[in-house]
């Protein structure tokens, strides 16, 4: 009688333990690729630092010259602020839930703001053919570049990772400890699709 | 003991120690059978499941841990939360980290790995990868903002000494084991804390006969659980005590080769000092127990000492001995030097072939003399093209751009292949290329390495089929084509997945075919006339007692000689140091090599995993 439940019982625990091994590396397995994501998320972080790090040098060159346009030099430095922060935010989780949202959205504004600040600026020559406002908007095109490029990398990442967020069975151990999905960040430029409006 | 000679012990120890693990999970598995042998009277079915099933524990555990390390290098960092280093960042000290570990590499001939950082106050530092091209190295952050210049070089120039001695291979095939044998503790301690007292309390609410019976079992799950737990913690402690065995005799090594590197034991030591006033790492998560004999200094307590004492090692280091470690925490960083020295001259330059010997033959870790040769190869690069090597988008065009010639085809390729951006960035760093001295391309290449690593895969399979797309353009590729576009290929080769290479037991002499092929490449190139090339060719051979059969024929195509070197790779370290040399005899063998000879030469090295320091 003991050994039949002797053996139901080792049979039982066996199970289990199999159970809690599996349970374990599916659990790393997820803890690995979400760091990964927060790797590729570093890279762009870097880029964007760099990004805003450029406006106020080029908001003191401009202000130099275009002493009656504070208003659209305003609108650039409040888009940029924003940014900072959002991305901040990122930086600490970037799969927390709306963090990349919002980063997308206040960089979008910030990209609006500014490509509103170069027309306003054809009327400027002079501003134009200075020396440092020529080396800072180069500098922000090689930015802006990386920055794309770091995105489709993130892209993947995160893609990766919501895949096995998804897929049974890790979607049940992520869910027991709380992974939550990553978003990417998409092409998502309606702000700077808008035809910027120029005021004469 | 070279190169070569080290990484040959380091994978016969991992043999080694692969066998002592099992003697040491059959020894646990026996003890576990003896109570459940009482309980159940001897019963065979019950003893042998319970064996089937410590066995299934272990090894599905084990294989679950040495699949995730298959990720390599990269996979351990991550395992640990680190964070790579981005460079173009605009922290100082990490910048120094950064310029501390490109100098080390070039030195080296390895590519340049990634830092990853992990945020910790303590100081401590590891190296991680199963070969040159998947390497990695971490440090803390207190390592990265409490120590200066000279005690950082000491630390870095330890973890390289490392990587260069197999012991990273060694280590995360530890990890792989040790976490087996943990993992028998870990699910008796879940059976003592949860599963058996839950049986217990549902058996005690409820009265009926059943009940007792319940209870009686739940308290059986939990004493079997304890039992499992105290031999999990027997397992884990002989475990532990073999890993430290291995690891302490080697971290002695491990400083001294750093005390050569560097020429400067108070590097090391000063840093060996700063740790020894600080407790061991404050975030001691199992993960990093595992990691234990990866990192610098202790990273857990004195109980599973994995590395020897810290004033033993200072005074090992220093040459006297230590009675009191003093803490001072001096963190004045040292400044750093970034001048930019222009170089305007161009055209074929050479290198000594001693100095090429001496570098092959890894006479000794790498010196004082390399590193500071390596410091000036990287200020003589143009800063503008170091900023866009560190960055993954630039760095692709700075890799297409070296390959650049102003065939019609090929600037008809690149013009379909980049984006309007990417075009107007190649251009200007054409120009800059252009007046780059050829004997710079090489450490351009490995600055390159973190960068591209850090692109994702579907962005590296587009890298790597335009890169083909561009040589193949103008009908010929070249030896430095092909030097560049392998080289390339290897450094980014772990994300697609790591490769098998099992090494084989057959003599260098089954490979005749393969070698004769290389050698008669290397051969060709730079050498002037077909009677110079066939003596080069011969006397390398005769250095390994190959008789040619019959001349020098025609040069295989590309893809043979890239199986050639595949095949290759599956030799024993011993014999691939055998062949490097025979290479390096037909390449001397007119007295000079030029740069295109000692790419190739480097290239074969990359991709045999056979790093050949800087020349000199």
């Amino acid at each position: 009688m003991i050994s039949f439940i002797g053996t139901t019982i080792i049979v039982v625990i066996g199970f289990v333990l199999v159970l809690i091994v599996l349970i374990i590396g599916i659990y790393n397995g997820l803890v690995g690729l979400r760091n990964r994501v927060k790797n590729a998320y570093a890279q762009i972080d870097v880029q964007l630092k760099r990004r805003y790090d450029l406006i106020p040098n080029l908001v003191k060159t401009a202000k130099g010259y275009m002493k009656h346009e504070s208003e659209t030099l305003e609108a650039v430095v409040n888009a940029r602020n924003q940014a900072v922060s959002a991305a901040a935010t990122a930086l600490k989780d970037p799969t927390a839930t709306g963090a990349i949202q919002e980063l997308a959205g206040a960089d979008g504004a910030l990209t609006g703001a500014l490509g509103r600040l170069m027309v306003v600026m054809e009327a400027y020559p002079d501003l134009k053919a200075n020396e440092n406002m020529m080396q800072v908007q180069e500098e922000l095109t090689s930015t802006e570049n990386k920055v794309a490029f770091s995105r489709q990398s993130y892209n993947d990442s995160v893609m990766g990772y919501n895949n096995k967020r998804e897929m049974f069975p890790s979607n049940i151990v992520a869910g027991l400890f709380g992974f939550t999905f990553a978003q990417s960040w998409e092409l998502d430029d309606s702000a700077a699709r808008d035809a910027p409006q120029v005021n004469f | 003991m070279n190169f070569y000679e080290h990484q040959d012990r380091a994978e016969r120890r991992t043999k080694y120690i692969i066998f002592l693990f099992i003697v040491a999970v059959i020894c646990i598995v026996t003890l576990v059978c003896i109570p459940v042998g009482f309980a159940t009277d001897w019963n065979f079915g019950a003893v042998i499941g319970v064996v089937v099933v410590c066995l299934l524990v272990v090894g599905i555990s084990s294989l679950i841990k040495l699949s995730q390390l298959r990720g390599g290098g990269e996979g351990v960092a991550l395992m640990l939360g680190g964070i790579a280093l981005q460079r173009n960042g605009s922290d100082r000290s990490e910048r120094r980290v950064q310029n501390i570990v490109e100098e080390m590499a070039i030195a080296s001939g390895m590519p340049v790995p990634p830092v990853y950082v992990i945020e910790d106050d303590g100081i401590n530092a590891f190296a991680a990868g199963w070969s040159a091209d998947d390497a990695v190295i971490g440090v803390t952050r207190g390592c990265v903002e409490l120590l200066n210049r000279d005690e950082l070089q000491g630390v870095i120039a330890h973890e390289f000494s490392h990587i260069s001695h197999g012991d990273v291979r060694i280590n995360i095939r530890l990890i792989g084991v040790i976490f087996g044998i943990m993992a028998l503790g870990i699910t008796g301690w879940m059976l003592v804390r949860y599963v058996g007292p839950a049986i217990v309390r549902s058996s005690a609410r409820s009265r009926s006969k059943e009940g007792a019976g319940g209870a009686g079992i739940g308290l059986g799950i939990i004493v079997f659980g304890l039992f499992l737990v105290l031999c999990g913690a027997i397992g884990t402690f002989f475990g532990r005590l073999i890993q430290a065995a291995v690891s302490r005799q080697r971290e002695f090594l491990a400083d001294a080769s750093a005390v050569q590197f560097t020429r400067n034991p108070l590097g090391i030591g000063g840093a060996l000092r700063k740790i020894g006033g600080f407790t061991p790492l404050k975030h001691i998560t199992s993960d990093v127990g595992q990691c234990n004999h990866l990192f610098f200094s202790q990273a857990m307590g004195a109980i599973f000492a994995s590395h020897p004492p810290i004033s033993e090692r200072i005074s090992r280091v220093e040459g006297a001995s230590v009675e009191n470690i003093s803490v001072g925490i001096d963190t004045t960083p040292t400044p750093t030097q970034t001048k930019y020295v222009a170089s305007g001259s161009r055209g074929v330059s050479s290198f000594s072939s001693s100095s090429v010997r001496e570098s092959i033959l890894h006479k000794t870790d790498i010196q004082e003399v390399r590193i500071d040769q390596a410091k000036k190869a990287i200020r003589k690069i143009n800063p503008i093209l170091l900023r866009a090597l560190h960055s993954g988008w630039s760095a692709r065009i700075v890799m297409y751009a070296l390959l650049s010639n102003n065939h019609s085809s090929w600037n008809k390729i690149i013009a379909q292949s980049l984006t309007v951006e990417e075009f107007i960035e190649y251009k200007k760093l054409s120009k800059i290329v252009g007046i780059c001295d050829p004997i710079d391309r090489l450490p351009i290449i490995d600055l390159a390495a973190p960068a591209l690593r850090s692109l994702s895969k579907q962005q590296l399979v587009l890298f790597h089929s335009t890169l083909n797309a561009l040589i193949k353009s103008d009908g010929v590729v070249t030896h430095f084509e092909w030097s560049l576009v392998s080289v390339i290929q290897k450094h980014t080769s772990h994300a697609f997945g790591a490769p098998n290479i099992k090494t084989s037991r057959v003599h260098l002499s089954f490979y005749k075919k393969e070698i004769i092929l290389v050698l008669q490449t290397l051969a060709r190139c730079g050498k002037i006339g077909d009677e110079e090339e066939n003596s080069a060719f011969v006397s390398g051979l005769k250095h390994l007692n190959i008789v040619p059969t019959g001349v020098c024929t025609s040069l295989g195509t590309i893809n043979q000689l890239n199986t050639a070197l595949k095949k290759l790779r599956a030799l024993r370290f011993v014999d691939k140091g055998l062949f490097i040399e025979s290479c390096e005899i037909c390449v001397t063998h007119d007295g000079v090599i030029s740069v295109v000879e000692a790419e190739t030469l480097r290239a074969i090295g990359d991709i045999l995993d056979c790093p050949i320091p800087l020349f000199l």
